[in-house]
């Protein structure tokens, strides 16, 4: 019999065990916070932008919010059980080029711009802190010099290569492999977080001023910084302010939302059409955060003083040349500030560095999948769903994820790019809302779908129980979206940050209306691969 | 160039284990046409049934070659399937009968797993009675094929504390059931079930298979458990302790 040599669909099930179960997927949430490196700055960031705002408060208000938003996703999750997530759930319910202006843009073009930011962060905010740390701790020059050389431009991009290169290991060993190195990776996280927590509170405020002196080399190094900051006019002590809570939410936000990440790979997580399982992991992973978020700030502002740190963000934000360190003032910085300790030092440091690895693998995970998602659906090109029965992988969407940031990264670090990228907590909220309206009219608009799902069977007063939460999404992240679009220290109050921000959305309609074009053609009607969910 | 395949599944089988021993490669059947090929009872009227998809176990390190040879058998892949889970799995179509082939390679993983890489040489054509029995009582949704296929294998072989091709080794069974609480709640269960099938559906035979029947389940109470499995049993059907399997319909695009 001849092979067939045409396309045609057979109804057949594959009795497949699904990769990642409740505990993997909580881990992998978790990792994606990452909370050390997101919210490095926000200790001071905060104190600056309003020294009467509580970067804890802020933490307690987003996490409800990112509650409510890790309830709708369970529910669209246990409705839609595939990976591709907004993609899936934005084209089957509102529109296939909505589909892809939310779902793909975000996971593929914004993810893209993490992984050209995690380049220069590995090398400039941990492994040039790390040696630079262990250089005055050990009156070694080599090391002094090494820290030195990690903020240079070739520093960068040798990282980035060997960051790609070890994430794209990560992709060929297979997410049932990758999952039992996550657990290292979740370890040395909480190994670091626990240090960065516990070793400022170990030594207490007098201590630390002292440790703080020390490496500054002058006696009033401490009092200076607040000195200096009131100089300028600046008020590092102010009462409570609520507003400036709310001004600061982005900043917590831009950590916790990603409690929704696994949505992008449902298809390869255990339960998945499981209300319970998923608000298990989502829900578990965003109390987790916000835990490690108030504990960090809480810790930080008894040992090191809520003056100094407003005071230190202030001399660093504004650009003053008063500021003394010879990096910015992360807070796992200035925690390891707190020890003398080679040892110590070195565990927050390598915490930092493997479970940030996981950043760049995650964001290719997503967007890989999301790319198979769209061309499966025939509406993007056909390679981006081709596997490799070599290497398990989808090798064209993983490696273009890694070659297309590997090109513009040296764009970036030449010239005046990167500030457009800043707009990527933006994007997601614009996701985020397009994801709410699909909640909310899920039962209407595919009832079907709605019926055999889980969260049919919750409602209130007669409505349906996703509809209400899509609804508190709604207005959640349409507040967040305007605290970030008209709060200039968040980076969009800016034409070319919002061109480029309005680009990578736009750019998605031509490509959908164009593959819709050429499959027309061909004889394919696209229109058929939305009425239904993906296969698995 | 790929060749006819047989309408008859336990014919097409055989076709295929005799063109993968040719080409040097270890393939073991396992499922309902494991149990046709191996128990010669399975042709009379109480166990005989038609068999539908062919499943097969081979070796990780064969994988490319099993995968050349089904195509040159005339199969079709299910490419991404076979790309994303190629290390474990691989799905196969005979479009021509609507039928499905899959090939486990190393571990059969479904409601629960086994390692079977080195138990796949005891029998020459199907795995080894003791890992058919296994296999076949460790879905969690057991259905009547699944326990006719159980009673047939009960009926034609012996109970045995050794592996080979006509005996069910009761020690192998028992030391499964004893390191891992799951498998052990998952086949015990299955047994005590299969038993009800024996006396209120096939109704025949009854007392050979009940009694062989009891003495594996005494051979695994019997058996001491490990301090893991102890513990598990504390935590016992508060955590689930099998995985479920996609069973859910799907549409394949073929040769895409």
């Amino acid at each position: 019999m001849a092979k067939s040599d045409k396309t045609y669909f057979l109804r057949k099930s594959t009795g497949l065990i699904r990769e990642w179960n409740v505990t993997d997927v909580f881990m992998y949430l978790v990792l994606t916070f990452n909370v050390p490196i997101f919210l490095a700055l926000a200790y001071t960031q905060g104190g600056w932008m309003d020294p009467g705002a509580s970067l804890p408060l802020a933490t307690i208000f987003v996490a409800i919010g990112t509650t409510f938003l890790g309830i709708m996703y369970s529910m669209l999750i246990a409705s839609m059980p595939r990976s591709g997530g907004d993609y899936v759930f934005n084209s089957r319910i509102l529109h296939p080029v909505i589909g892809m202006m939310t779902g793909v843009n975000f996971t593929v073009i914004w993810q893209m711009v993490w992984n050209i930011l995690m380049s220069q962060y590995f090398a400039n905010a941990v492994l040039g802190p790390w040696f630079t740390t262990l250089g005055v701790i050990f009156h070694n020059e080599s090391l002094l010099a090494t820290g030195a050389w990690f903020l240079t431009i070739p520093a960068i991009l040798a990282i980035m290569i060997a960051l790609y290169l070890v994430n794209i290991m990560m992709h060929v060993v297979g997410l049932r492999n990758y999952a039992k190195f996550q657990y290292l990776m979740f370890a040395f996280m909480c190994i670091s977080f626990i240090l960065i927590v516990g070793v400022p509170l170990s030594i207490g405020h007098l201590g630390w001023v002292n440790n703080f002196n020390t490496l500054v080399g002058s006696p009033d190094a401490y009092s200076k910084v607040i000195s200096t900051a009131v100089g300028y006019g600046f008020e590092p002590t102010k009462p409570f302010s609520l507003s400036g809570t709310l001004l600061l939410m982005p900043l917590p936000y831009g950590a916790l939302l990603a409690v929704y990440w696994i949505a992008e790979n449902a298809g390869e997580i255990k339960e998945a059409g499981s209300l319970k399982a998923n608000l298990t992991h989502i829900l578990g992973s965003n109390v987790f955060g916000a835990v490690i978020i108030i504990a960090t700030s809480l810790a930080l502002v008894s040992v090191i003083g809520q003056d100094f740190l407003s005071s230190l963000g202030y001399l660093f934000f504004t650009g003053k040349p008063e500021y003394m360190l010879a990096q910015p003032p992360y807070a796992y910085f200035l925690a390891s500030i707190a020890s003398n300790n080679s040892i110590i030092i070195s565990l927050i440091f390598f915490g930092l560095l493997i479970s940030g690895v996981q950043i760049s693998y995650n964001t290719v995970l997503a967007g890989s999948r999301n790319l198979m998602a769209a061309s499966f659906d025939r509406i993007f090109f056909e390679k981006a769903a081709h596997v490799s029965e070599r290497f398990h992988m989808p090798t064209y969407s993983v490696l273009a994820m890694y070659i297309i940031p590997m090109i513009l990264t040296p764009v970036y670090l030449f010239t005046g790019f990167g500030t457009m990228l800043l707009g990527a907590t933006m994007a997601n909220a614009i996701l985020f809302i397009a994801t709410s309206v699909s909640a909310i009219i899920l039962p209407w608009r595919r009832p079907e779908i709605y019926r055999a799902s889980p969260a049919s069977k919750y409602s209130v007063a007669g409505i349906p129980a996703i509809s209400i939460i899509g609804a508190i999404n709604l207005i959640f992240n349409l507040t967040v979206a305007s605290i970030i679009f008209t709060t200039p220290a968040y980076g969009l109050v800016n034409l070319p940050s919002q061109v480029f921000l309005a680009a990578t959305f736009l750019l998605w309609i031509p490509v959908y209306y164009g593959f819709r074009w050429y499959r027309a053609k061909q004889g394919i009607n696209v229109d058929l691969a939305f009425k239904e969910i993906p296969p698995e | 160039m790929s060749s006819p395949t047989h309408a008859d599944a336990v014919t097409e089988a055989m076709r295929i284990l005799e063109m993968a021993d040719e080409a040097g490669i270890t393939l073991r059947l396992l499922g309902g046409v494991a149990i046709g090929v191996s128990c010669k009872e399975s042709t009379q009227p109480e166990f005989s049934r038609v068999y539908g998809d062919i499943d097969f176990i081979g070796l990780g390190d064969d994988g490319k070659k099993i995968r050349q040879l089904l195509e040159t058998l005339g199969y079709a892949p299910n490419k991404t399937f076979n790309g994303l889970h190629g290390r474990e799995r691989l799905v196969y179509y005979d479009l021509e009968h609507n039928r499905q082939v899959d090939v486990f390679l190393n571990v059969f993983r479904m409601c629960h797993t086994f390692d079977l890489r080195n138990r796949l040489r005891i029998s020459p054509f199907a795995l080894s009675p003791a890992d058919l029995l296994l296999t076949k009582l460790q879905a969690i949704e057991i259905n009547e094929k699944d326990f006719k296929d159980a009673a047939c294998l009960l009926k034609s072989k012996n109970l045995a504390r050794k592996d080979d091709p006509n005996s069910i080794n009761v020690e192998y069974i028992s030391e499964k059931c004893a390191k891992d609480w799951g498998i052990y709640k998952t086949i015990t269960k299955n047994l005590k079930e299969l038993i009800h099938y024996v006396e209120n559906q096939l109704k025949i035979h009854q007392d050979e298979l009940v009694s062989k029947t009891n003495e594996i389940i005494k051979g695994i109470e019997e058996k001491p458990k490990t301090t893991s499995w102890k513990m598990r049993e504390r935590i016992g059907e508060r955590k689930r302790w099998y995985d479920l399997p996609e069973e859910k319909r799907e549409r394949v695009p073929i040769g895409g």
